[in-house]
């Protein structure tokens, strides 16, 4: 690319455009200099006093070396690292900040024809980083502030602890009414494990009489839950009821499978382990009223 | 005075691995933003949420009331006034509710005159299984006195359906009515 052409794509384009081109300056040296970049000598001293710790920089190898049309855009950006970093020249030079304009030229020639060829200061591209990095934080924060509050919103809570009252309702009741006499001990204790306190008793209790029948019946009981839902959540009592439309299949050793439709209400309680069924009962049919 | 500090930040601003530290910080704050973005977004979309059944209390109820009166009234028949449930069914169920109503329907339909029939359905429980928008899905539990008023003979008996509800102008129609007869 000749001068004059990279001289108008610094025109043209964007600073984070040109990122690719900057790299031109580093192998024409001094030249390379655009007259944009040269800007800051006809400047103010804070201008020529900031170039000089950039130059220093500029003269690092690595591919952040660059971008020194980027300058007086970035100078504009802030202003306040002008200010430090013309405060630490001043430092280095044992002089106050607010020196005569001409010794500060005079410097920065001296700077200049030190560091050589380096005129590229990469600090545009270091605020550019910065900035990015910034948003990025500002991104995380506010999508992290996002992501916090959905998962302690209590009603978004009280929608998946619904959710997970009818998972465990449903399953609870298929389990309870899922039997084979061929594997009693697991399905009694799959019984168990799904219910609690009142239920939990009667099945215990009930246990040893219910399996001698189940014994002699030889009978294979199967459930499929048909629809169910959930009637009621106090989620701070620990509590909630379901209804159940539940399909139960009882295949005997000899014979058809006899089909039947239920209709269940069962009452759920929160434990340690889950949700569990604290009560089962069929929906009373008519008559009644 | 702050030539010291000033220094110090100078210093560090221009160490060379300054831009790669600042990439890579972007880089890992980027992605936790879209991550944390992700998050927020699974648990305030899906299902789950979308869901307002006994989250939003004076929606289920009211939606439960209108389809209790729905179910109470298209499947209440007397011989006497036909017409009155026919009409109420057309204005009350849209969609494929309209010929599954008219499949179930039909037997009683057919027998109501001679038996002088009179049938009453009472919704015993429902419960609202989704509730999104402007649709929703019950299960509802019902009795169903049918009496034979010829031979003055009651009989009850119970039933159970899955019901798709929509809401249209205003009030909630039935669109699907599901006997688990499959």
């Amino acid at each position: 690319m000749s001068k004059t052409d990279f001289e108008k794509d610094l025109e043209v384009k964007e600073p984070e455009a040109r990122e690719p081109e900057a790299k031109e300056p580093e192998a024409k040296g001094p030249e390379a200099k655009g007259p944009e970049a040269r800007e800051p000598e006809a400047k103010e001293p804070e201008d020529t006093a900031a170039e000089e710790p950039e130059k220093a920089a500029a003269s690092e190898p690595g591919p952040q070396e660059s971008a020194s049309e980027e300058k007086p855009e970035a100078d504009g950006e802030q202003p306040p690292d002008d200010e430090g970093e013309k405060a630490e020249k001043a430092a280095e030079d044992g002089k106050e900040p607010d020196d005569e304009d001409g010794e500060k030229k005079q410097t920065k020639k001296k700077e200049e024809s030190k560091t050589g060829e380096r005129p590229a200061p990469p600090d545009g591209k270091r605020k550019a980083a910065m900035a990015l990095a910034v948003v990025a934080a500002v991104c995380a924060a506010w999508f992290g502030w996002s992501w916090y509050a959905a998962a302690h919103d209590d009603s978004l809570g009280f929608s998946r602890e619904r959710d997970e009252v009818l998972r465990a309702g449903e399953q609870a009741v298929q389990n309870l009414n899922t039997l084979d006499h061929r594997s009693l001990d697991q399905g009694l204790k799959l019984w168990q494990d799904s219910s609690t306190s009142e239920l939990y008793q009667e099945i215990v209790q009930g246990r040893p009489q219910f399996e001698k029948a189940v014994r002699k019946a030889q009978t294979i009981t199967s459930a499929k839950v048909l629809d169910a839902a959930v009637t009621e959540l106090d989620q701070h009592a620990g509590k909630a009821s379901v209804i159940v439309g539940l399909q139960i299949t009882v295949t005997p050793p000899k014979g058809e499978p006899a089909v039947k439709k239920t209709r269940l209400m069962g009452q759920l309680t929160r434990t340690s382990t889950g949700w569990k069924l604290s009560a089962l009962s069929q929906a009373p049919v008519g008559g009644a009223g | 005075m702050k030539g010291r500090p000033v220094k110090k930040f100078g210093a560090l601003w221009r160490h060379p691995r300054v831009p790669i530290v600042l990439a890579v910080v972007t880089v890992l704050l980027g992605g936790l933003a879209a991550w944390s973005a992700r998050q927020a977004h699974t648990l305030r979309s899906g299902t789950t949420a979308e869901n307002v059944a006994l989250t939003d209390n004076a929606r289920t109820s009211e939606l439960k009331g209108e389809v209790q009166d729905i179910v109470n009234t298209v499947f209440s028949y007397n011989y006497t006034d036909v017409g009155k449930t026919e009409r109420a069914a057309q204005t009350l169920l849209t969609g494929k509710a309209v010929q599954q109503y008219n499949e179930m329907i039909a037997m009683v339909r057919k027998q109501a005159p001679e038996q002088k029939l009179v049938l009453t359905t009472t919704v015993t429980d429902s419960g609202v299984r989704m509730l999104s928008g402007d649709r929703a899905r019950l299960l509802v539990f019902a009795d169903q006195r049918s009496t034979r008023t010829d031979k003055n003979q009651t009989a009850y008996s119970a039933a159970m359906f899955s019901v798709g509800a929509v809401h249209r102008n205003d009030r909630w129609q039935i669109e699907n009515i599901d006997t688990f007869m499959k």
